[in-house]
């Protein structure tokens, strides 16, 4: 049971929403916990100091409470929270680019084993490489598809690009993303 | 369907979604683009999963550092909410009332000023109607139009003085 009153797989967003808007702040944690990992990741690509990138945290989801009513139902609320927080993080910056696609590697992960580093340590090298020289809308579009699980709809509506021209992106990027790890040892980690 | 356009469709699927059913027939007799579409799919996840959010290496480490920061998260906004349940954001009349009131005495002095000016003597002078009257009504409606949006944007400001007042009295 999580702060919402619910199992944490089933209570759904649009739930927990409901129950915070209802008067009750600490169901909020809920959300907090669910997507504290993605904003903070975003927060990667605007900040490089780790306490500014806690402030950032706070401060989007701060600003997704205090601009929770204006959420509508019919989105996602996770496509919701992540575009308040690109937009924060892009004012946080003045507009000028965000570092498109981090090395991941600069934050050592605990959790996956060696054969999951290798392969994402693979494929975010073969994406830098993809997103390198463009411009920082097109960048912010393959990182926003391939780490933060959105759909084309989705970063279309966040970067302010066409959805077609977001999904020739991303398909390029894929194809060099598959090309590459057809020549990788870690092609042989394809076990699932 | 041709292994090219299998993995075209596979390269086009959008986050989540599932082939097509005559991509999904092609995957079931074909296995290397049955390997391709499981691969794509396994670095996706892969990718998708964000690390725990801290700098430190160890997962207990990692595990603090992210619950501190969802206490901090959630101390910033119980502090926000405790404001704004116990003491209201006030508004002040010299603040953001004034630019209300600002505005609506530029409208007074509009239509104060407008029936004795030049362009309406010289209309009342050639129309055959009385203008007067039509000049009323649009007054009228102005007026109506700025107490209706002046209500609007401070109904629970209004309610909560009024409240105030019931009480006193």
């Amino acid at each position: 049971m999580n702060a919402a009153g619910c199992p944490r797989s089933e209570c759904s967003d649009l739930a927990v929403v409901e129950r915070v808007l209802a008067g009750d702040v600490d169901a909020y944690r809920t959300i907090v916990e669910r997507y504290e990992r993605h904003v903070f990741r975003l927060g990667r690509r605007f900040h490089k100091v780790a306490e500014d990138i806690q402030d950032y945290v706070q401060e989007v989801f701060l600003k997704a409470y205090l601009g929770l009513s204006q959420f509508r139902r019919r989105g996602r609320f996770y496509s919701w929270l992540m575009r308040i927080a690109y937009n924060h993080g892009m004012d946080c910056i003045g507009r000028r680019s965000p570092q498109a696609i981090p090395e991941e590697h600069d934050v050592p992960d605990p959790r996956p084993g060696p054969e999951e580093c290798a392969l994402r340590s693979i494929a975010c090298e073969e994406l830098r490489r993809a997103v390198a020289g463009l411009p920082a809308p097109v960048a912010a579009c393959v990182d926003l598809f391939f780490f933060f699980e959105l759909t084309y709809a989705e970063v279309a509506d966040i970067t302010g690009l066409k959805t077609n021209t977001v999904k020739s992106h991303i398909y390029r990027a894929k194809k060099r993303l598959r090309k590459r790890l057809s020549e990788s040892p870690a092609e042989r980690y394809h076990d699932v | 369907m041709t292994c090219k356009h299998a993995v075209e469709n596979i390269l086009a699927l959008d986050a989540n979604q599932e082939p097509d059913a005559a991509t999904r027939r092609h995957l079931e007799q074909c296995p290397r683009c049955r390997e391709e579409y499981r691969s794509l799919r396994h670095v996706l996840r892969e990718l998708r999963t964000p690390p725990p959010a801290a700098f430190a290496g160890a997962r207990e480490e990692a595990e603090a550092a992210e619950q501190e920061l969802t206490e901090q998260v959630m101390r910033a906004v119980h502090a926000h909410a405790n404001r704004s349940t116990v003491e209201p954001p006030a508004v002040s009349f010299g603040g953001h009332y004034g630019k209300w009131f600002a505005s609506g005495a530029f409208i007074l002095f509009g239509m104060l000023t407008l029936p004795s000016s030049e362009v309406v003597s010289s209309l009342r002078a050639i129309s055959e109607t009385n203008i007067d009257a039509a000049l009323a009504v649009s007054f009228g409606l102005i007026v109506s139009a700025y107490m209706g949006l002046f209500v609007a944007a401070h109904t629970e400001d209004l309610r909560r003085r009024i409240r105030r007042f019931a009480l006193r009295r």
